[in-house]
């Protein structure tokens, strides 16, 4: 007969919990292993001893998929997520939490007080705790996504378990929250602004730490209560996090004698997969002025359902004044117009000045004009709006995701618009899927930069921009569009020739590209780009083309000098594979230390098509949100591009483009 | 000839001697605007004096202290300086902001001044500031006093010391009325000249620009001893750099070559092919000064590239050239230097000099924000202009025969019901005239001709058509007669009705065409075709440009806007109603052709010559009157 061991916790009041012992039922254990002290494991079936006590049945997350036990999943709950994913959501789990069950007996013959915690961290995306070169712990092991009790004032939790040989079970709840370590860099006006610091996405383990009374004193309060930092001796400026599952399994926490860390088998996989019908919201702080509310309806818009629940977002472009061109006078459908490449050179030389429309590439200034959310399908449609005589607009559109995350891989199921017509004419558009920091200053800053002066300041400034050791400014980028690649660097730039304007010579006008361009005539250009803002902490920041091995592929790596606040890698790709078909994947996998940016016709069959490490380049570590757009680029922008935004005409039709899915695990 | 078509023929004179007559005035430059292109004013291939930049200001929209409506040369208001005034209207210039600002030699100054009946004594200054605001040049000049109670026009020209021409200093010219008299200033015209080297070549002279070497023959190249038969990327000849040599050929331009614009970058690649590993083989740009000093070299380099050996692999290069260092006289070479003296090959060699020209014309007047905000609304006859398209109607075969020399006649010979225009054609070997079918959708043969008398139809003669009595009949002027004949076609054949004198055709030779015609309503229209620069083909009606003419329909790229030579055949061939658009176009490929005769015609595989018929359809076709 088992003895039950309560623990009252109601979702308020957490801290409450550890005070509401009910009672403990006496387990007669029938037999159990016996391990010497420290005991650390990755098994919750096995037993683990120490001197003073014995566990055994470490079940973490009890109420969730009570059948299976290695492996579970669970779906982020995008209702309400504004202030921060729960896991589970009371979607989930009606009490809004996990159940932790554990087993534990009294080896000694007395009574004793025991004291518990439970851990939980992200293992997908983390730092390995240890250094094995210093034999310390990995210094960006504190970045880790670890958390505990929800109140951290909450150390570890006493049991009395009396001395009669019995199998004890203990209950506890928890839940995985932003913010678990409650750092005061994620509050605003007093309050924890958990979604600054959303969960991660992928596995989390959990690990169960009981120790005697004795051996608790030996734990560091910054171990016991997870807010709190450690102050080396003498290094004040020091100050930082000490991983957990550093000082049980690789620190000092591991010589400790009388105390068990048991780490579960059990992981839960936590995976974000909005609903894409789940409507548009619209922020109109993105958009200048009084909005035009007219196509608002009951998935785009901002009514209070779309605001608590939507899991997507207009985007508006940043627009550069710069972006202002004169364009040729001419409205027409690149893709469907047979629009050629004669074409393309005949408008480029045969126009005057002043036949040109002096525009700025331009954004929806119509909210849910371009943009729908269809709930029947659970899909986004974008369009790129058609443009009439007098009303001439190239108008870049795209959405973006709400709530923020650090790492994941990121795939998603487009029909985006094809680039290239059948005679190989780009459309001047860029369809791009790319990751931008979610902003807010100072509490997004990505980790500090730590050589020559830091980061470049801005995202917009120039070469000579001043430097700062820490900025918010992150960007992960798939740009699609037609341009050449930088490497090798001997191929670029391809050599234009210069057309004349002789009518009656068509030699002297219809200059034919480069052969470097034409033997790529239906391939688009897969540029994968990093911004890491021209740290030059990575061991092997470089400029100019650079080489870096992945998976038996080898890549170029592009940086034009040493303040460019950009790595590149470029892949050449059939336009008709990857936007001529129904539909096809493009994932970014964001890693710690490493970006792996991966394109396929299913998730079973994706490619690599770029790879960059921290020997390259600083990789982001904060959180940044998701956006898919077709934009219109500047082509100044692309050096080397052989088509000329200016000289393509203005679009004669709606150019759509199709969101299906967005997974990120 | 009815009345009405009589009236048509000198209406259609009138108008094309008017374009003519516009044509050639609107070619002379009218001073009368705020900025004017750099101009040329001297002879060819020599350093003379140019205009680098010029400006006007009329004064019209300056809103400062000194802006005055009480007295004005042209428009409305003046510079009127006072006893409150004492500094007028200030013209600045950013040096950088003057093409090739490091010739700027002097700067003419030439304004209109209206005195009252005191001399002011006041001065036309020039000064330069350098980039922190510090005057460090002073030139004042005496505005020369006029007791004229009229307009009075100065001209004073600075001279600009060579020390203080840096790119960041700025250059101010005002005048200073320092002893706080009254007079008025207007329309000054202030031009920068400098020394640079005259050149009568057309603006777009970018073809010119881009070179390929193929070394297939020595021609241009300096250093060309290693230039012979070897294995070659293309043809026969490359350039052999193996046994330690050490330089490859050398390709010089002088930079007066380049007018008075230097190129600000050159573009360059070439095959390289190694004959061993760890080739070092520098692609080289350099400007060498008269003097003999580099002013500028900078070099690409096969150096630490993937060069396999034994394959050849293109090397490309990109500088920017520092222009402001550079005189007419230095030299622009672009060179081979095997560095690393290896044994290897290069050839095809392409460089281009400098970007693509800029377009013609002025700047757009377009507000974009107007576009923006969507209250944009055109002008009359002034671009942008709308498209109107034409879409191609089915022809048959029947006409594939007949090119743009031959000559193209259109009538309702026959005077049947339908109305409809017949198309006679002459040509050198082949004489028939065809109707349009239109439930075949095909032109259909109604006559050939298979007489012998070659004379009547030979192409050398002047073929008219008159209207007689409501009925179009065939003039035919023949070399060496006295008067023409003319001819009726009663359905089978063409007679002689009668002799007529000679009258003048219209010229071919007119670079703008008038076509009249119901394209699109039952008002008459007119299209323009003017052909001195590109294919411009506007639809007009009541002095009102309706929009551009472009092509629908056609197969592949063959849109007659791409074709050397055209001719345009309007005609109500599908209707009596809706005059449509045959057109004959081929290529040519005359090295003189002038778009009038070509000697040889020339058939593109990528634009076969064709004869097509064009008609404006009403359901793709939005036309709608200018606002103004």
């Amino acid at each position: 007969m088992k003895k039950h061991f309560y623990i009252d916790i109601t979702k308020n009041n957490l801290c409450k919990s550890v005070q509401s012992v009910a009672k403990i039922t006496m387990l007669i254990a029938a037999s159990c292993f016996y391990y010497a002290c420290n005991q650390n494991s990755s098994s919750s079936t096995e037993t683990l001893s120490c001197s003073e006590f014995t566990i055994q049945n470490f079940s973490p997350i009890s109420n969730w998929q009570e059948d299976s036990i290695v492996r579970k999943t669970i779906f982020l709950d995008y209702n309400n997520a504004n202030s921060g994913f729960v896991i589970p959501s009371i979607k989930d789990v009606a009490s809004g939490l996990f159940s932790l069950e554990f087993e534990v007996k009294n080896n000694s013959t007395k009574s004793q007080n025991l004291y518990y915690k439970i851990y939980y961290q992200n293992e997908s995306y983390k730092f390995e705790e240890f250094d094995s070169i210093s034999n310390t712990e990995n210094v960006y092991a504190e970045e880790n996504f670890y958390g505990s009790w929800e109140n951290t004032a909450t150390g570890f939790k006493k049991i009395v378990v009396n001395a009669d040989n019995s199998f004890h079970k203990i209950e506890d709840a928890f839940r995985i929250i932003g913010n678990p370590r409650n750092e005061e860099r994620y509050f605003h006006k007093g309050e924890n602004n958990r979604w600054k610091r959303n969960p991660r996405i992928g596995n989390y383990s959990f690990m169960l730490v009981i120790a005697t009374e004795s051996d608790l004193k030996n734990i560091p309060e910054y171990i016991q209560k997870i807010n709190k930092k450690n102050l080396p001796t003498g290094q004040a400026d020091k100050e930082k996090f000490t991983s957990p599952y550093y000082f049980f399994n690789y620190g000092e926490g591991n010589s400790l004698k009388q105390t068990i860390s048991s780490v579960s088998q059990t992981q839960l996989k936590i995976i974000a997969q909005p609903n894409l019908g789940g409507g548009i919201y619209v922020d109109d702080t993105r958009f200048n002025g009084e909005i035009d509310k007219s196509n608002f309806c009951a998935t785009c818009g901002q009514d209070s359902n779309l605001y608590k629940n939507a899991p997507i977002q207009q985007f508006i472009n940043y627009v550069d004044l710069s972006t202002k061109m004169d364009n040729i006078p001419v409205i027409a459908d690149i893709l469907k117009d047979n629009y050629s490449k004669m074409d393309y050179n005949w408008n480029r030389v045969f126009y005057t000045k002043d036949e040109l429309i002096p525009t700025i590439l331009q954004t929806s200034r119509h909210p849910c004009a371009t943009v729908f959310s269809d709930p029947k399908e659970k899909k986004i449609v974008i369009k790129n709006p058609k443009t009439n005589y007098g009303e001439w607009k190239k108008e870049s559109v795209g959405i973006i995701t709400r709530h923020g995350l650090t790492y994941g891989k990121y795939r998603v199921k487009v029909k985006l618009t094809e680039l290239l017509n059948k005679n190989n004419v780009w459309n001047g558009l860029t369809n791009a899927i790319w990751l931008i920091t979610q902003g807010g200053g100072e509490w997004n800053n990505r980790r500090t930069c730590n050589k020559d002066g830091g980061y470049m300041a801005t995202y917009w400034g120039g070469p000579n921009d001043k430097r700062v050791p820490a900025v918010d400014y992150t960007e992960i980028d798939f740009e699609i569009l037609k341009t050449p690649p930088y490497c090798p660097n001997n191929a670029f730039p391809p050599v234009y020739k210069n057309p004349g304007d002789k009518n009656k010579n068509i030699s002297s006008w219809n200059i034919p590209l480069p052969e470097e361009i034409t033997n790529a005539d239906g391939k688009i250009t897969v540029a994968c780009t990093n911004w890491d803002m021209a740290c030059h902490e990575p061991k092997n920041f470089g400029v100019g083309c650079n080489p870096i091995a992945y998976q038996n592929q080898t890549f170029e790596t592009h940086r034009w000098d040493h303040n460019y606040r950009a790595l590149t890698e470029k892949k050449e790709e059939n336009d008709d594979e990857l936007f001529g078909g129904d539909y096809f994947y493009f994932e970014i996998d964001w890693r710690p230390t490493e970006i792996i940016w991966r394109i396929g016709a299913e998730p079973n069959k994706m490619r690599v098509v770029g790879y960059m490490n921290d020997k390259v380049t600083s990789i982001p570590n904060n959180q940044m949100l998701l956006i898919i757009t077709q934009e219109y680029h500047n082509t100044k922008w692309w050096p080397g591009a052989p088509y000329s935004q200016d000289n393509l005409p203005f679009p004669l039709n709606d150019i759509p483009g199709e969101i299906y899915d967005l997974t990120i695990e | 000839m009815n009345i009405q078509k009589k009236r048509f023929v000198v209406y259609f004179l009138i108008i094309i001697f008017a374009f003519s007559l516009a044509f050639l005035f609107l070619r002379k430059n009218n001073p009368a605007t705020n900025d004017v292109a750099s101009k040329t004013i001297v002879k060819q291939d020599s350093i003379v004096s140019i205009t680098l930049l010029s400006e006007f200001f009329n004064l019209e929209n300056n809103n400062e202290s000194f802006a005055s409506t009480e007295k004005a040369l042209s428009g409305k208001q003046s510079c009127k300086l006072s006893s409150d005034i004492e500094f007028g209207i200030s013209a600045n210039k950013l040096l950088r902001d003057i093409p090739t600002y490091n010739n700027l030699r002097n700067i003419s100054l030439k304004f209109n001044a209206l005195f009252g009946k005191e001399n002011p004594d006041a001065l036309y200054v020039l000064s330069i500031d350098d980039a922190k605001g510090k005057n460090i040049f002073w030139d004042g000049k005496p505005i020369v006093f006029s007791k004229t109670t009229n307009w009075s026009e100065s001209t004073l020209v600075f001279a600009v010391p060579s020390e203080f021409l840096n790119a960041d200093n700025t250059i101010t010219l005002y005048p200073w009325n320092r002893n706080k008299k009254m007079f008025y200033v207007d329309d000054i015209f202030v031009e920068y000249i400098g020394a640079s080297i005259y050149s009568d070549r057309p603006a777009n002279q970018s073809e010119k620009s881009n070179l390929f070497l193929d070394f297939e023959t020595e021609a241009g190249f300096s250093n060309a001893d290693n230039i012979k038969e070897t294995s070659a990327h293309s043809g026969k000849r490359a350039c052999d750099l193996s046994g330690g040599k050490e330089y490859g050929p050398t390709l010089n331009k002088k930079l007066l070559e380049f007018g008075s614009a230097y190129p600000k970058i050159i573009s360059m690649s070439m095959w390289v092919y190694p004959l061993t590993d760890n080739s070092n083989a520098v692609l080289v740009a350099s400007v060498i000064n008269s003097k003999n000093e580099t002013v500028f070299w900078e070099g690409k380099s096969t150096e630490n590239e993937f060069f396999q050996k034994n394959k050849w692999t293109k090397i490309s290069a990109l500088f920017k050239l520092p222009i402001e260092k550079f005189n007419p006289e230095d030299v622009l070479g672009v060179s081979v230097w095997n560095k690393g003296k290896t044994d290897l090959i290069v050839d095809d060699i392409e460089i281009v000099y400098g970007e693509s020209a800029p377009r013609r014309g002025e700047e757009s007047k377009v507000d974009p924000i107007s576009i923006y905000e969507k209250r944009f609304g055109p002008e009359t006859n002034k671009p942008p202009f709308k498209t109107i398209w034409m879409e191609k109607q089915e022809t048959g075969k029947e006409l594939i025969a007949f090119r743009p020399n031959d000559i193209f006649l259109v009538g309702n010979f026959d005077a049947d019901a339908d109305g409809t225009d017949e198309l006679l054609c002459v040509g050198k070997n082949k004489q028939a005239m065809f109707v349009y079918n239109t439930s075949k959708k095909v032109f259909q043969k109604v006559w050939e001709n298979i007489s012998t008398n070659h004379q009547l139809w030979n192409t050398d003669n002047i073929f008219m058509v008159t209207i007689s009595n409501g009925k179009p009949s065939l003039v035919i002027q023949q070399k060496n007669k006295p008067l023409a004949a003319r001819y009726s076609f009663d359905g089978k054949n063409w007679h002689k009705i009668g002799d007529q004198q000679i009258v003048a055709p219209p010229s071919t030779s007119v670079p703008i065409n008038l076509f009249s015609g119901h394209f699109t309503s039952n008002k008459n229209q007119i299209l323009k075709f003017d052909r001195t620069w590109r294919f411009d083909l506007k639809l007009m009606e009541d002095n009102s440009i309706l929009g551009n003419i472009d092509f629908k329909g056609y197969p592949n790229d063959f849109n007659p806007k791409y074709y050397e030579f055209i001719k345009l055949v309007p005609g109500n061939f599908l209707s009596k109603d809706q005059t449509s658009l045959l057109v004959v176009m081929c290529n040519c490929a005359d090295a003189d052709f002038s778009g009038e005769n070509c000697k040889q015609i020339e058939d593109l595989p990528f634009l076969p010559n064709s004869v097509q018929l064009y008609k404006i359809s009403p359901q793709i076709t939005q036309i709608i009157t200018d606002k103004k």
